[in-house]
């Protein structure tokens, strides 16, 4: 399964010791000359960006950024402000250099979709020194080289090396595959090539991986500076700017998923949706019962993209299926685990404190002959309002002894799409054309 | 000269712990040593009672006590007269449960043994009920196991089964015996069999029938029938251990089932703002026992469209709640 994890660095992570150094006989890597260069040229850019409690001012989160203009204004992830952004009665956020000056910042704009928000520091009386751009003109190759920067873990401001290496595939929104180890701390701090220029920002690591780290095209940042350069403070929570970009995000995403269609089903006796995999992956597994009991193979397909909110991710898809083939049991036992595989699928997922109860619709469904048993749950966001989570779960009612259980997972659209998304699910299955 | 009447002393269970026969009227009942019955019952005043008669017959007079005497449903208070039934009667006073029998009443025939011993069911039946719970544990075993794992399971489940039932019933049959002096073993067994049938088939035949017909808010709110089965089966417990108290087993068993499923509904309520114990139905049947008809997408698309607005609502609702810093959800 695939876990990306973001980087920027909460307060539970904070207290963490360090692990012990290395011993004193390893050798010692050669530091990279041009990683020098690029570090002491960025360092005067870079901050990091501080959440702070109002009132008792103790830390609550770090991440990095950097400047992007002479009047200050700074890039970084919207994870590491959006604390700040979303309760600015509770948290304040400020910046610190290299040299370890402190000083408020303010959010102006944000792209939540991209994991982005632009800073703006306070005046001072010379320009600030900004990074530059790397244009889209000059596209980087696989391989080449490229410099990480950020405060990984609190510890202070670091350059990691490592590799360009593409576009990363199945992402819904494109994202830079880094070969380097980004840590937490690090997110919204630059990626940068060995002229300087940005390529990237940091913005999350797989899980589990080695040094497959992911970084945000600098062009979003370019956009976003563009758009909100000149704008107001966002002094007010930011609830109505991010539900109106997961708005936009979940149309979006509604017609790009509707627009790939199904791919052609596998299954012997039913048409089964299977999504395609463009900005989806897809996992199956196969299990035969040691025991003369259920045998079955399973498919999951879902988007490594989720867009963070806050304190939880939304506005991606997910479905399943499992092919059960249960001809040793007989009948009355099938039907009996069959039914206790269809209420297994829970319908709860986010906690009540972020969404409504979920409410729920069930009947048989027909689709070309084939009898199925389908089951909707659907629950509203609070502080979104207009985007929902919808859960169908599908059961064929057909043979005594085997059926497929299918389940499409939807999360953040509109009502209109939720039942736009449901009925493109519900009208994939049928009969098999081999039946 | 033959007596004239019988007093009793009856224990909670309602058998006679001490029998005085009177000799010559008045009878004087109540604390103090010079009655002619003596309580000691703390509730009871130094002259609670007295037993006399006149050219009317036989009467009670309640003396100086706060606390009145009740004769059957009547209730006395101190300087009340109550003229003696054509029977015997039950007499309170304080805690002391008594029973006046007068010569003239007519002896009540003799009962036979059998007739006594309601709570004592026959052999046959508890075979039956233990034969067709085995079965329904053994069954249960069927469908929940693989089929190369069932003996074993099978055996062991029995096992646990008997050990919990036989652990179910000792517990009550101790309660019997201590409240009745009589264990009632077979009765409890024959309450815990019954009721254990009884909610294995509400239980399968709500799922069938909510298959069957997707009425999925039969087994949503089997439950409710599944409590008062329970509830049942409490109320034919406490009779084996208070069956004088008729009053109070059937009051304490409907409060029971009160408050547990007031309890599960609150709970439900807190999960999925439903009073149904489950989200949807799930159950399955072989597919020949389905009757209802399946709808088109259209139609069930039509369905969920009705679910907008009472989201929409809540949501709102509870952002509004956010705000004014009341959140209280999980």
């Amino acid at each position: 399964m695939v876990v990306v994890a973001g980087l920027w660095l909460g307060a539970g992570a904070a207290a963490q010791t360090p692990s012990p150094p290395a011993a004193a006989s390893a050798p010692v890597p050669s530091v990279s000359l041009s990683a020098r260069k690029v570090f002491e040229q960025a360092r005067s850019q870079l901050m990091q960006i501080r959440t702070l409690v109002k009132g008792s001012g103790s830390q609550l989160s770090v991440g990095s950024g950097f400047v992007v203009s002479g009047e200050g204004h700074i890039i970084t992830n919207y994870h590491v402000v959006s604390q700040a952004a979303l309760a600015p009665e509770r948290y304040k956020l400020v910046h610190v250099t290299a040299d370890g000056r402190e000083a408020a910042v303010q959010l102006l704009a944000l792209d939540v979709l991209h994991d982005l928000a632009l800073l703006k520091a306070a005046p001072q009386a010379a320009p600030f020194d900004a990074l530059t751009f790397r244009m889209n003109t000059e596209p980087l190759g696989q391989g080449e080289r490229m410099y990480s920067l950020g405060n990984p873990l609190d510890f202070g401001f670091a350059v990691i090396e490592g590799n360009y290496n593409g576009l990363t595939e199945r992402s819904f929104y494109p994202q830079i595959f880094f070969a380097g180890s980004l840590n937490p701390g690090m997110s919204g701090g630059p990626a940068l090539d060995q002229e300087g220029r940005v390529i990237g920002i940091n913005v999350a690591r797989q899980m589990g991986g080695e040094q497959v780290s992911f970084l945000v095209p600098a062009e979003f940042a370019r956009a976003l500076l563009q758009r909100g350069r000149n704008a107001p403070p966002l002094d007010a929570s930011v609830w109505p700017i991010v539900t109106e970009q997961l708005m936009a995000h979940q149309a979006l995403l509604t017609e790009r998923f509707m627009q790939q269609g199904w791919r052609p089903s596998m299954h012997p006796r039913y048409a089964v949706p299977v999504p395609v995999d463009r900005f989806m992956r897809c996992w199956g597994s196969s299990q035969t019962s040691e025991s003369g009991g259920l045998s079955h193979e399973r498919t999951d397909c879902a988007m490594d993209t989720r867009i963070f909110v806050g304190e939880f991710t939304t506005g991606s898809l997910r479905t399943s299926y499992q092919s059960y083939d249960g001809k040793t049991l007989g009948r009355l036992r099938f039907a009996k685990r069959y039914g206790d595989l269809f209420a297994a699928d829970s319908v709860d997922l986010l906690s009540s404190r972020h969404q409504t109860k979920p409410q729920c619709k069930e009947d048989y469904i027909e689709r070309s002959g084939l009898p199925l048993r389908a089951v909707v749950c659907l629950r509203a966001y609070k502080k979104l309002p207009g985007l929902y989570d919808a859960s169908v779960l599908i059961a064929t009612v057909d043979h005594p002894t085997s059926g497929v259980q299918g389940r499409f997972d939807i999360e953040g659209v509109s009502y209109a799409n939720a039942m736009k998304l449901t009925r493109h699910y519900l009208e994939a299955y049928g009969w098999a054309r081999s039946h | 000269m033959g007596a004239l009447a019988l007093i009793e002393i009856l224990d909670r269970d309602g058998s006679v712990r001490h029998a005085q026969k009177v000799l010559s009227w008045p009878l004087r009942v109540g604390r103090s040593l010079d009655n002619d019955l003596v309580l000691d019952d703390p509730h009871v005043a130094g002259h609670h009672f007295m037993v006399d008669a006149n050219e009317d017959g036989v009467y009670l007079a309640v003396g100086d006590t706060v606390n009145g005497v009740a004769v059957g449903p009547q209730q006395l208070v101190a300087g009340d007269r109550w003229q003696a039934a054509a029977g015997p009667s039950t007499i309170v006073a304080g805690r002391s449960h008594l029973r006046l029998r007068l010569a003239e009443h007519p002896l009540a025939p003799e009962m036979p043994l059998k007739a006594a011993r309601v709570l004592a069911p026959g052999f046959t039946l508890i075979a039956w009920l233990v034969g067709l719970n085995m079965l329904a544990v053994v069954f249960d075993t069927y469908l929940e196991v693989d089929p190369e794992m069932f003996a074993r399971t099978a055996s062991m489940t029995l096992m646990g089964s008997i050990a919990i039932a036989l652990g179910w019933c000792g517990a009550w049959t101790l309660l019997s015996k201590l409240f009745t002096r009589q264990p009632h073993f077979a009765w409890h067994v024959r309450v815990l069999l019954t009721t254990t049938l009884a909610l294995q088939l509400v239980d399968a035949l709500s799922a069938l029938l909510g298959f069957s017909f997707s009425w999925p808010w039969l087994p949503g709110y089997a439950f409710v029938a599944e409590t008062a089965v329970a509830s049942l089966g409490l109320y034919f417990h406490l009779q084996a251990v208070e069956p004088h108290r008729l009053f109070f087993t059937r009051a304490f068993a409907a409060t029971a089932f009160v408050a547990a499923a007031g309890l599960m509904v609150w709970g439900h309520w807190q999960r999925a703002d439903s009073a149904r114990s489950v989200l949807f139905q799930s159950a399955m049947f072989p597919p020949a026992l389905r009757m209802a008809q399946p709808v088109g997408t259209d139609a069930f698309l039509a369905q969920l469209q009705s679910l907008e607005a009472p989201l929409q609502a809540k949501a709102r609702a509870a952002d509004d709640g956010d705000g004014r810093g009341a959140d209280d959800e999980d």
